[in-house]
């Protein structure tokens, strides 16, 4: 963009579909308007959108470095509380070892910032022990799509909804939480595109689904598998590619084929003759795009419920061909970017195993570092290594866990168990309180860099707006690398993504000045010589052939007995973003939605002799909250919905201790839990 | 009295130019390197289009988000607005919509000193429109070209604008030349064809055709997701939400945009909602532009910029709920 102009464009900051808009400064007050030259968002935003300046412009914003005193914080020079984390950090390094060390990067940071701070944990500090919230989200998405195609990321374009006749749904709020994609399905739908729907709750996508499967949470294996049996017994598949691109049918068939539309209906409580109308609906159908999202991936067994997924998309060759394929739905805008980054603890950048020293040698010869084999730690179990003592410091950058992860009564004992603790982030948040040194970074809208959106697009954002104060996160972690004795000359976000150009094969084309000539973005991989990748897995799969996984369902975790009878089950809604750090800063989006509820049908209510608004407590045998009941007909009987947005109702205490072992992702979706009058 | 003059397309830049050293603030349509064109101050008159843009230039008048004023030590502090403004190439279907923006800001019993202060030092420079745009169906309503309300108005002709001048607060002789009526003519016809390319719309009596009970609005409540755009980017919404800030010692009394399609709209004490779905909360915006604002005003309060229909993202489209209550398909 010409400098002299008054208008910047760049990328909206809450979730991953990657709108465009730019920013108009007038007379001291700023104006978004959404880019009609964007093939994503085509001039359109969704409420958030249009209030993704207000965080930015909060009177909360930390300007200043922050030093703990005793039980409250004083303000420091960049300098001073440099200097300090600095040695701090070399200091409990030297003492304890490279391990006592966590580092949780941010998916609200751009490419360059997550790049650089996975280098510094692994290059300086000499550890894996670095990840982020892609662990809490879609760490099964990422071992479930490599381990079925070999890439970790959606294989079409959002533009592939246009022309797709069956669009199938499992898990995803989509107008809520991907709203410009879930407006794309509704047009889509009224052009005569048929949708199916699989989700506990009659959600606005739900409602306007040709068939709405409505199951109880964590069944979606059996429905899948169910549908996949119905499609090879009457022949609806596509045998050429299972042949010819495809690996594991066989295992696949013979264990699918006890999941008769009865056994599916007895799990998840889907009538049967839905499963099997669905299961024609997708049989007859050409090309099927999948969309899924938190509703499928947060699960004891996620990365197998994304494999179902693939192996349903398979079945008819619904992968690598215009207007179908399987689109994880990614919540935080740059989590694709910060995985694709390697800030997660088995992966170093472009997906590299860190164990496989022969993959890793390529990179280390550039970072002239050796790399640990072993895999550090997840961001959960930082938290059970600090409560332990075997972790002694965190670095936590733009991440709330007191929040939104699990057992939060846990995270803040293990934050208090540390020697050290450094955040980095816009605000004062709750996690931030535990903080010796809190460091102010700027925000999306006062920076250079670039991010990476659910279909692999590189969007170069650029500052729209100027707060003093406030640093790069890039640039704090280069500073504290010349204080720890490296010669990092990073003088500019496109010097990083340089580096990356050479680093992560997926984006070796797109350099700083592509991306200048591309303002709406590249779709990874890019070559060197700048193609871009529209669909993935065309003529043969990232990892040769297709892998079909015999996935079954292994029950309940958590079965409902007469003292918990309800599955408690978690989201987010349209007004709000994670643990609403940024929403509640801004006024209507605030107003919108102002308080927690728990969304109870209206028949288990009447049961139950609960009235809408009254105050109720929720129970687990984890912890209990006080919350608002929401009568509501459009949720499941036998299931409680609360969003994960309310610090003052901290849902994430209710939840149980399991993980998928797999991709190590919480089971936030299914706990069993009663409610109680007050 | 109304004068008409012309000025080479040539000479536009350096008119720009010579406007901005005479120290006025001009805002206008700018060309972005990726193709959009914005509504933003002009600081080089290279960047100018004369082109309508996504946004237009309500938020100069009335921004997005402003203080009102500050309250500190127990005195109430205006804000100030010094600026000498040029809204340069600005179209009629937006000025229009100021025309309707001070009937109901300034021409009531009270005064919105705010929105005053920014209008009252904003000179308008009009292009009327000479060819038809996507969504625009302004010749339902005022057409491609405004009768007043400007201090000039430029009409492509060609190689020239014909310029008319409410004032002659603008023209310099170096730039402005006189207008043939051969060139008047032309004008005329050009602003004809818009009419020729651009659909009219059954909009008469729409207002006692519009039914309450229809099926329609709980179809376009379906689709609906709650955005605003149709809100923020019309020219002719005016309604605004206010809350106080405080920073220190100091109050700011803040005011923003609001959309009649957001929940919190007209929700009351004790979450009660006389409009708590999509459907009631359409009826709501479809009858003040189409109705209410008729009975109080006289006229429709809607400019046929197109606006709502091309930022909505799933295509409510006003002009399809027009001819569906004529008689029309949905």
């Amino acid at each position: 963009m010409g400098n002299t102009l008054n208008v910047n464009l760049t990328v909206c900051p809450f979730c991953s579909v990657g709108c465009s808009f730019y920013v108009v400064k007038n007379d001291g007050s700023y104006e978004i308007i959404p880019a009609r030259g964007s093939p994503v968002n085509e001039g359109k935003l969704c409420i958030k959108g249009w209030h993704a300046l207000d965080f930015v412009l909060s009177k909360d914003r930390l300007l200043k470095p922050l030093i703990r005193r005793g039980n409250s914080f004083i303000e420091a020079s960049w300098n001073e509380a440099l200097d300090i984390v600095a040695n701090k950090l070399r200091e409990i390094r030297d003492k304890y070892g490279p391990d006592s060390i966590g580092f949780i990067s941010s998916a609200k940071a751009t490419n360059e910032d997550n790049y650089i701070f996975q280098k510094f944990a692994r290059v300086i500090f000499g550890t894996n022990n670095v990840d982020h919230c892609a662990r809490l989200c879609h760490s099964s998405t990422v071992e479930g799509l490599i381990r079925a195609f070999g890439t970790g990321a959606m294989t079409f374009s959002i533009s592939d909804i246009d022309n797709a006749d069956l669009i199938f749904i499992v898990g995803s709020n989509t107008t809520e939480h991907h709203p410009i994609i879930g407006s794309k399905i509704i047009n889509a739908v009224k052009k005569g595109a048929n949708l199916i729907v699989i989700d506990p709750k009659l959600t606005k996508i739900a409602s306007l689904a040709t068939i709405h499967l409505q199951n109880l949470p964590g069944t979606d294996i059996p429905i899948l598998n169910a549908i996949a049996n119905i499609l090879i017994k009457e022949n609806y598949v596509d045998w050429e590619f299972i042949n010819h691109r495809t690996e594991g049918f066989d295992e696949f068939r013979k264990i699918i084929e006890k999941y008769t539309p009865e056994y599916a209906s007895k799990i998840s409580e889907v009538p049967e003759k839905q499963i099997i109308e669905a299961a024609e609906l997708y049989g007859k159908s050409k090309r099927t795009i999948f969309f899924y999202a938190m509703g499928v991936t947060q699960h004891i067994q996620g990365t197998e419920t994304v494999e179902a997924i693939a192996n349903l998309a398979m079945l008819k060759g619904n992968v690598g061909r215009e207007s179908t394929g399987v689109g994880p739905l990614r919540g935080q805008n740059n989590v694709q970017g910060a995985s694709d980054m390697g800030a997660l603890s088995d992966f170093l950048p472009g997906y590299v195993r860190v164990w496989d020293s022969n993959a890793k040698e390529r990179i280390e010869k550039i970072w002239n570092a050796k790399i640990p084999e072993k895999p550090g730690l997840t961001v959960t179990e930082m938290f059970e290594a600090a409560l332990e003592g075997r972790l002694k410091a965190m670095y936590i950058i733009g991440e709330n866990p007191v929040v939104s992860d699990p057992h939060p009564e846990l995270v803040r004992k293990a934050l208090e168990n540390l020697e050290f603790l450094v955040v980095q982030d816009l605000f004062l948040t709750e996690t931030a309180k535990y903080a010796d040194v809190i460091l102010p970074a700027k925000s999306f809208a006062e920076k250079k860099g670039t991010f990476t959106s659910t279909e692999r697009r590189i969007q170069k954002v650029h500052p729209v707006v100027n707060i003093e104060g406030p640093l790069e996160d890039w640039k704090i972690i280069t500073l504290l690398a010349r204080r720890l004795g490296y010669d990092w000359n990073y003088e500019d976000s496109d010097d990083i993504l340089r580096e990356i150009n050479l680093v992560v094969p997926q984006y070796a084309g797109a350099t700083p000045e592509r991306l200048e000539e591309h303002p709406f973005g590249l779709q990874w991989p890019v070559t060197r010589d700048g193609k871009e990748t529209k669909i993935l897995h065309k003529d043969r799969f990232t990892r040769g052939l297709g892998k079909f996984h015999a996935v079954e369902w292994n029950g309940y975790v958590e079965t409902r007995d007469s003292q918990y009878p309800f599955v408690l089950t978690t989201g987010g809604i349209y007004y709000h973003w994670c643990s609403g750090v940024m929403t509640i800063r801004s006024h209507i989006l605030y107003r919108e939605a102002p308080e927690a509820y728990v969304e109870i049908n209206v028949e288990d209510a009447k049961l139950l002799n609960i009235k809408n608004g009254q105050y109720v407590k929720v129970k687990t045998k984890y912890g209990e909250v006080k919350v608002k009941a929401m009568i509501s007909e459009d949720i499941k009987r036998g299931v409680l919905f609360i969003p994960f947005h309310y610090s003052n109702v901290p849902v994430n205490e209710l939840i149980g201790y399991h993980k998928d072992p797999i991709s190590r992702i919480p089971e936030y979706k299914v706990v069993a839990a009663r409610i109680e009058v007050i | 009295m109304m004068k008409v003059y012309k000025i080479s397309k040539d000479k536009l830049k350096a008119y720009l130019s010579y406007l901005l050293n005479k120290g006025y603030s001009i805002y206008g349509p700018v060309k972005t390197t990726s193709g959009d064109v914005i509504f933003s101050k002009i600081e080089d008159p290279e960047h100018f289009v004369d082109e309508k843009s996504t946004n237009g230039p309500k938020s100069v008048v009335f921004p997005e988000r402003e203080i009102i004023f500050r309250y500190r030590e127990g005195k109430i502090i205006e804000e100030k607005s010094d600026e000498r403004r040029i809204l340069f190439g600005t179209r009629t279907c937006e000025i229009e919509g100021f025309r309707m923006l001070d009937d109901v800001l300034l021409k009531g019993k009270y005064k919105d000193i705010s929105y005053e202060r920014k209008r009252s030092n904003s000179i308008i420079v009009n292009f009327a429109c000479t060819k038809a745009c996507k969504y625009g169906f302004c010749t339902t309503f005022q057409g491609p070209k405004l009768k007043n309300g400007f201090s000039l108005q430029f009409i492509d002709i060609g190689d020239d604008y014909l310029v008319e001048a409410m004032n002659e607060e603008l023209i310099v002789p170096e730039y402005f030349t006189e207008a043939s009526e051969e060139d008047i003519k032309k004008a005329e016809e050009n602003i004809n064809n818009v009419y020729k390319e651009m659909e009219q719309l059954p909009i008469k009596d729409i207002e006692k055709k519009i039914k309450f009970n229809d099926e329609i609005w709980n179809k376009l409540g379906n689709y609906c997701i709650n955005c605003g755009a149709c809100n923020y980017s019309c020219p002719t919404c005016f309604c605004f939400d206010v809350y106080d800030v405080k920073i220190g010692n100091e109050i700011l009394r803040i005011r923003e945009w609001d959309s009649c399609l957001l929940e919190g709209f007209s929700r009351l004490a004790g979450f009660n909602n006389p409009r708590k779905d999509n459907a009631s909360r359409l009826i709501q915006r479809f009858y003040h532009k189409l109705v209410y604002h008729k009975l109080n005003y006289g006229y429709y309060l809607c400019t046929g910029c197109g606006r709502c229909i091309e930022q909505c993202p799933v295509n409510i489209d006003i002009r399809d709920v027009i001819k569906y209550f004529s008689g029309g398909e949905l």
